[in-house]
């Protein structure tokens, strides 16, 4: 099923993309990103109005009144919590839902990205059973060469006059934009637990997924610094970019 | 990405990296467990030789007792699936995943030379001439090598990977690459003679038949080219990606493709004269002898079947895949397994009987 509804489509998607673009693999993955990236704008829309409808619902003094008055009774809290929920039009699994939509999606995309690039005699074999009868068998194998890069391969660049030391570009460049991501995207949390969850993802997530970038393929890096970048510009251009955090300045709450 | 995980609270994101970092790992193909290729499976003048996963291995081939192993002590840096080639002085040419290429004594596996300057794996098997070794690498290039010290000669760089073992013939080399073509070079110093473009990607040597060249392709085809001027004289389409080449005798070639299907075709005018689809892809090169074609399939069966009207003679369950080249020894049919406890197993050639089995133990 996974296969049937997730990779195969992605798989094929990206070898057509690749088959339109002159067989040149970084770019489909470019494209491919920022196609991903449209199809799924309007859980990103719904993800986002979510997290707005729970950080007003956790600023609102009904909910820090019924905080204190319920602070031994959790039970208690609970149930006028859930009630509140109700009257505000939250709920709070709707925030979750685009991300537990999107993680596979990710996770497709990742696996079609080197799946595609097979480079190893039993995943080309596993690729020709994935590959639609409309995709022409003369593509294969891919080129997996863009700019310096063999995407198939970690990522490290020789400069002519450091011959010995391969400097890791993308990881360094999927480090940044991860964390840039994080800090400007990410919106102010007003308690202290949603505040420790957002220093442990700006300092967590550039690390993970930089140790991605910098142990497997680099077209995996590729996607991760695109989609990166192409995440940054989507909230920009919803209005939802706060450069202050970049300061280190307190954003309004 | 990082907002998805963001709104998570801390147990459920720690699950989700755990998640991510799973199954990124699992399917990178870097550091996944299990092999990336089958068993190289070859036979020398008096021992059978298997490469696969960490080690080569020299066996008996009459009782499937190892004779020895390179390397002795198990090293995980290390992935051999390569057929090794054995020369007739006596060394064992074998190429690894690491890059590098070893000249090896065929009395007791000791190493003679290595040779380190390939910028890719050793996937395709070496071939020999009388002072050369003929190796292909997927970074594209083919290292002519110095059989006695292992100096490169020469070189040929085609446009991508080479998986296919290079075919020797008097003064040229053949060479098949996955950048669909097929090249003929001139065995002194490596020159391009000519060229051909298949349209489709090549993953195993040519076959010499009489007066033609067959060549399966990732295009679906079988082509014949003249041997002489690389001109088509004729190409039959199958049903998946021709992977392993085809066997000939009397005038008929063998050969399958990965959706499962088993041709027979006449050589001089490639007319199809039958074929069968027992179960599961056939990635691998047949054997012909004495009017039995035998072939084996990714599903693990191994088959006998009548040469010349495709009757069924035997068929036997093998435990794992069978992707590697069946080998015929005497009267014994030697085939090798991935994804099993047994790396090899020999069968009577005439019944399809268990004879032996070879399990390598770690060391």
């Amino acid at each position: 099923m996974w296969d049937q509804f997730i990779l195969n489509p992605m798989i094929n998607t990206l070898l057509y993309i690749y088959d339109l673009l002159g067989n040149n693999f970084g770019l489909a993955i470019i494209v491919f990103t920022a196609l991903i990236r449209l199809v799924t704008y309007p859980l990103t829309q719904q993800q986002l109005t979510s997290t707005q409808k729970m950080q007003e619902f956790q600023k609102s003094k009904r909910w820090q009144d019924i905080q204190k008055k319920y602070k031994n009774d959790k039970q208690k809290q609970q149930e006028e919590m859930l009630k509140l929920y109700r009257e505000m039009g939250i709920n709070p699994f709707s925030g979750c839902l685009p991300m537990v939509i999107q993680f596979p999606i990710i996770i497709g995309l990742y696996q079609a990205i080197i799946r595609s690039l097979a480079d190893a005699p039993l995943q080309l074999l596993e690729l020709s059973r994935h590959i639609y009868s409309f995709i022409p068998n003369s593509l294969i194998p891919l080129n997996s060469q863009f700019l310096w890069m063999n995407l198939g391969q970690p990522e490290r660049l020789y400069l002519p006059f450091l011959p010995s030391i391969g400097i890791p570009v993308l990881t360094i460049l999927v480090v940044i934009t991860t964390w840039l991501q994080t800090k400007l995207t990410t919106p102010p949390s007003p308690d202290s637990q949603g505040s420790q969850m957002t220093q442990m993802m700006t300092l967590y997530m550039p690390l993970l997924l930089g140790y991605f970038a910098y142990t497997y393929a680099s077209g995996l890096a590729l996607y991760f610094v695109v989609s990166n970048v192409l995440a940054i510009a989507q909230y920009a251009a919803m209005g939802r970019v706060d450069w202050r955090n970049l300061f280190g300045q307190k954003a309004k709450a | 990405m990082s907002n998805y995980f963001a709104n998570l609270r801390k147990p459920a994101l720690l699950l989700a990296i755990a998640l991510a970092a799973l199954v990124l790992g699992g399917c990178s193909g870097q550091g996944a467990i299990g092999a990336s290729s089958w068993p190289g499976l070859s036979m020398g003048a008096e021992q059978l030789y298997v490469a696969f996963d960490r080690a080569v291995y020299a066996l008996d081939p009459a009782t499937g007792v190892e004779r020895w192993r390179f390397p002795v002590e198990a090293d995980r840096a290390l992935s051999f699936y390569a057929p090794p080639a054995e020369t007739s002085g006596g060394l064992v040419i074998v190429g690894d995943y690491n890059n590098t290429v070893y000249a090896l004594r065929a009395e007791n596996g000791s190493e003679v030379w290595r040779f380190e300057e390939p910028q890719g794996r050793i996937i395709g098997g070496p071939a020999v001439s009388e002072k050369l070794a003929l190796v292909p690498a997927s970074d594209g290039t083919l290292y002519a090598l110095d059989l006695e010290s292992g100096a490169p000669r020469w070189s040929f760089q085609a446009e991508h990977a080479l998986w296919a073992k290079p075919l020797v013939l008097e003064n040229v080399v053949l060479l098949a690459s996955l950048d669909h073509h097929l090249y003929v070079l001139d065995l002194a110093n490596g020159t391009l003679k000519w060229d051909q473009d298949l349209s489709g990607a090549l993953a195993d040597t040519p076959t010499l038949a009489g007066d033609l060249l067959l060549l399966g392709t990732f295009d679906e085809r079988l082509v014949a080219l003249d041997a002489a001027s690389g001109r088509e004289r004729w190409s039959f389409q199958a049903s998946g990606w021709v992977w392993g080449n085809p066997a000939v005798a009397d005038d008929m070639a063998y050969f399958g493709d990965v959706e499962g299907n088993l041709y027979a075709l006449r050589l001089p005018d490639g007319r199809q004269l039958w074929n069968i689809k027992p179960d599961g892809g056939v990635a691998s090169t047949p054997v012909v002898y004495e009017n039995t074609v035998y072939f084996v399939t990714e599903a693990g069966q191994v088959y006998a079947r009548n040469s010349e009207d495709g009757t069924p003679r035997w068929q036997q369950t093998i435990a794992g895949k069978l992707l590697a080249d069946p080998l015929l020894y005497g009267d014994t049919l030697l085939v090798a397994s991935t994804e099993s406890d047994n790396l090899v197993s020999a069968l009577a050639a005439d019944s399809g009987a268990l004879r032996w089995t070879f399990k390598p133990v770690e060391k």
